[in-house]
């Protein structure tokens, strides 16, 4: 047998509630640091990595995973390149059946896919890198829900995901959303809120789940800020009725990932998660861009999906944004040279195009002064040029390294500023070169 | 030249060696252009050289070569299979070896670092490939292929010959020249020898292969293998004139003469006198039958001189390779080990895993028992099944497997010379790839027939028969 872990969550700074004036619980919009504890007790001798205490400090991101792999990053690496403070994702629409999972043993997905250096294993319905096309796809019996899982649209049903989960045994599990697309009118809205309430209490109360397995209840509605406060009030109060009540550790806000305005989202964020209490965690999938974390943070959010820098690294870009407000301030009255030069490299002042050719003959690592597994071998920006423009699998591996790296980084120096105080000074120097080089 | 101690019975070759030696030092005279790379190097090609002087000879049979940049140091022999160290500008490497593919700067889905964790000595890269994308003038501006891709150990660059064969449906051939087409542009590029010369000496590997005629060695063509034969002496004599950075870089010659052993000999005789610090046997491992493939080889590693690393290019598969280092050879290379790793094939002592096969879905067993590589230490056969040919990380995981296993097989074959019971290991090899009754729950392939008795395959008798080994039936 494998050892059980059990779940908690606790906050360890939360100090901008009287910054903000959003009125009614304000305190749920506060930029905040916690950690989440895996306990295992050592009933299992052989896997004595999984033994022990685990932490997991927040806000951070996932890891996002093919088949409980990080996309091309061997599993152990891809934990040194997040600096082991990232949960993993494993989406269930990966293991979509009771087929999928037949070859997992009794350590679950942790042993069975070398995921043991994890703080913390998520299992989610959606697969963060294919999230917008799932929205509009819910099917119309009331049970179900519309994937694209690697295997093509499969429908899933509540109880299939509970028993996937009970084969892949996540630390954490989070339930299916019902997604609104943009578009939806109020009928539409109302229907995901009742499906994903009645996901929720059937999970609940029929005693399926097997094991620790903490929850994270989803939280739907829309960009319509009365529904979704609303489906926020109804999931907690069928929580705190729920027997299984200690089970749920958080929430998932579900429907951000369509692109909306900063206001729009801020406004959905603050509309479902007044309800919620200060105690749970916050999952907000569908942020990713340093721009959109920073803005999720300061509305309190503990947790982001990890697509944004894989699908910088496909498509040819590494991170390069600043990652402390003094860098930021420095970097905002630098000239850009390449902008002064008239030439044109198909990126932003936060991400650099590794694909122009303006980087053919350039000897320097991706980030002076990186210190991740590319940049301080070093590999240079020409070779990863060079490795892009043949198709070569190392260029987005390298880029892969790179961007989980930078990226948690910034997770790094967003904590450290939350507990000292000065998040809005480093929010607003990053703000500020942005604009500067836009 | 410094006064080098007699060395008994080797005086004749010794001095031939010294002739030659003088030579390529005349020769760098005129040497410029290459690319500027670090100088810490060449004091590795000069020590291995001080040691090879000053040390007494171990005996008649063991004699060393020594070119500007390169020595080899043969250590120890058993039958004809052989024990050496060949100090490059970068690397003193360990014979025999197998050396995987680079073909585009980048050995498919490994980094440099887990090329150093399965202990690899020397990566190949291709000239035509690379003076393609990204172009040996850009190379050069980066300080040569060894700063480009970041990696410091050796580094061999293959001429084009072998894309005379894989692209050969996009060329032609002439006494002056190849002319590729681009698949993409139809842009035609002519490579010359002198104009690979100048490609290799601007990217700067170790190693360097002359630019060879090569036909499919399954052509059938006897007038155009004659024909082959004899221009790759003559492309051979115009390399040789071409190479401009003897100091740092070192040039063998080809072998050729298709499936033809009399025309194999005479390739031999034509290129030995030209004192190339090292040779290699080309135009095989292009599917002939195996009985020529180790006639071919057998006949042209008889008369390469004994002094000089031997490398027979195209060698993947690990019962060739066993058979090539009795028969006296010192270096491989193949892609097959990454790419049957791309398609869900891993190597093990008893042939094949193909984990697409249902067999694996529950089998928690790493790849093989034993193997020190990192993909064993942490996943088994059963998450190798769901992942392989459908993620691409699995091409990573399996590759950093298979390119460990060929490094591992080459230190256990190493080894096995250096303690003189080569013979046993090449007997307990053959058993284990080609097993009498194989276990339940042994779910591998071998990599070919075997005989209906469960005995390894003829050619494979016959080769090591020739090598004075026998296989105990």
């Amino acid at each position: 047998m494998c050892a059980r872990r059990v779940v908690s969550f606790a906050l360890d700074h939360a100090k901008y509630a009287q910054n903000n004036d959003d009125g009614g619980n304000a305190s749920s919009l506060a930029p905040r640091t916690g950690t989440i504890t895996v306990l295992s007790d050592q009933s299992d001798g052989k896997s004595a990595s999984t033994a022990g205490t685990q932490k997991l400090l927040t806000p951070t991101s996932l890891v996002c995973t093919r088949r409980a792999s990080a996309h091309l990053l061997e599993n152990d690496r891809a934990q040194k390149a997040y600096r082991t403070n990232a949960a993993v994702c494993v989406p269930i629409t990966h293991f979509p059946g009771e087929k999928y999972v037949a070859g997992i043993q009794s350590g679950g997905i942790r042993e069975f896919a070398n995921l043991r250096a994890a703080p913390v294993v998520v299992a989610t319905c959606d697969d963060p890198i294919r999230s917008e096309y799932s929205y509009s796809q819910t099917t119309n019996k009331s049970k179900g829900f519309y994937r694209l899982t690697p295997f093509g649209w499969l429908s899933l049903q509540p109880n299939q995901v509970r028993t996937i989960a009970n084969a892949i045994k996540p630390d954490v599990l989070a339930l299916p959303i019902d997604d609104v697309p943009p578009a939806a009118g109020k009928r539409r809205r109302e229907t995901a809120v009742s499906r994903t309430h009645a996901w929720l209490t059937e999970t609940l109360d029929d005693g399926e789940l097997q094991g620790d397995v903490a929850l994270l209840a989803g939280l739907t509605g829309g960009t319509d800020e009365v529904v979704r406060a609303r489906a926020a009030k109804l999931t907690m109060e069928a929580v705190r009725a729920s027997s299984a009540c200690s089970r749920v550790v958080g929430v998932t806000v579900g429907g951000l990932a369509h692109g909306y305005p900063a206001d729009t989202t801020k406004a959905m964020l603050a509309a479902s998660l007044e309800a919620v209490p200060e105690s749970m965690v916050r999952y907000a999938p569908g942020l990713g861009a340093p721009d959109d974390v920073l803005r999720a943070v300061a509305s309190g959010v503990d947790l982001f999906d990890g697509a944004y820098p894989l699908t910088c690294a496909s498509d040819g870009y590494a991170l390069t944004f600043p990652l402390t407000a003094q860098a930021a301030r420095d970097a905002t009255h630098e000239v850009d040279a390449s902008a002064s030069a008239g030439v044109d490299v198909g990126s932003d002042a936060s991400k650099m195009n590794l694909r122009a050719v303006a980087y053919r003959t350039d000897a320097r690592p991706l980030v002076v002064g990186c210190t991740c597994e590319a940049c301080s071998r070093p590999y240079t920006r020409a070779y990863i040029h060079h490795l892009l423009n043949v198709h070569e699998l190392l260029g987005e591996m390298l880029l892969e390294v790179h961007n989980a790296h930078h990226y948690s980084l910034f997770f790094e120096e967003m904590r450290r500023t939350v507990d000292d105080n000065s998040f809005d000074d480093f929010a607003n120097a990053h703000f500020a070169y942005r604009s500067a080089h836009a | 030249m410094d006064a080098a101690p007699r060395r008994g019975n080797n005086n004749k070759r010794r001095r031939r060696e010294e002739d030659s030696f003088e030579e390529f030092v005349s020769d760098e005279e005129g040497g410029g252009g290459g690319s500027g790379d670090d100088d810490d190097g060449s004091s590795l090609v000069s020590s291995a050289r001080a040691r090879v002087l000053s040390s007494p000879p171990l005996s008649t049979l063991l004699a060393s070569s020594i070119s500007p940049a390169l020595v080899f140091e043969l250590s120890s022999r058993e039958k004809r299979a052989r024990r050496a160290t060949m100090t490059t500008h970068h690397f003193a490497c360990q014979l025999p070896m197998f050396m995987p593919v680079g073909t585009q700067g980048s050995v498919k889905g490994l980094t440099a670092l887990d090329l150093e964790n399965a202990r690899v000595q020397l990566i190949l890269g291709n000239t035509y490939h690379l003076e393609q994308r990204p172009g040996s003038a850009l190379i050069e501006t980066m300080g040569g292929l060894h700063n480009f891709v970041s990696w410091k150990q050796a580094m061999l660059t293959d001429s084009g010959g072998f894309q005379m064969v894989s692209l050969s449906d996009l060329l032609e051939v002439s006494e002056h020249a190849v002319t590729f087409q681009d698949p993409a542009t139809g842009n035609t590029t002519t490579l010359t020898p002198e104009h690979c010369m100048q490609v290799q000496n601007r990217i700067g590997a170790d190693i360097m292969m002359a630019l060879d005629d090569v036909v499919s060695s399954t052509a059938n063509d006897p007038k155009r293998y004659e024909e082959a034969t004899y221009r790759t002496t003559r492309w051979l004599k115009r390399c040789i004139a071409a190479h401009k950075r003897t100091d740092r870089q070192s040039l063998f010659g080809i072998v050729q003469g298709g499936l033809d052993l009399a025309l194999r000999r005479k390739s031999c005789e034509e290129l030995v006198p030209l004192n190339l610090p090292g040779y290699a046997v080309g135009g095989l491992s292009g599917g002939e039958d195996k009985a020529n493939f180790w006639r071919c080889v057998d006949a042209s590693l008889e008369l390469l001189p004994e002094n000089k690393p031997r490398y027979v290019m195209g060698v993947g598969y690990p019962v060739d390779i066993v058979v090539c280092v009795a028969l006296g050879a010192d270096m491989f290379d193949c892609v097959y080990p990454t790419r049957t790793a791309r398609f869900g094939t891993a190597m093990v002592s008893s042939g094949l895993l193909k984990l697409r096969s249902r067999s694996f879905a529950n089998d928690m067993r790493p790849i093989e028992a034993g193997c020190d590589c990192a993909t064993c230490k942490r996943y088994t056969r059963a998450y190798l099944h769901t992942i392989v040919t459908r993620e691409p990380v699995a091409s990573s995981l399996v590759s950093v497997h298979n390119v460990r296993y060929m490094m591992r097989l080459m230190e256990q074959i190493r080894e096995a010379i250096e303690n003189n019971r080569f013979e046993a290991f090449v007997q307990q090899f053959m058993r284990k790839q080609f097993p009498r009754v194989r276990a339940n729950d042994d779910y591998a392939v071998p990599y070919e027939k075997m005989e209906e008795d469960g005995r390894a395959p003829v050619w494979v008798r016959e080769a090591l028969a020739k090598a004075g080994i026998a296989l105990k039936s």
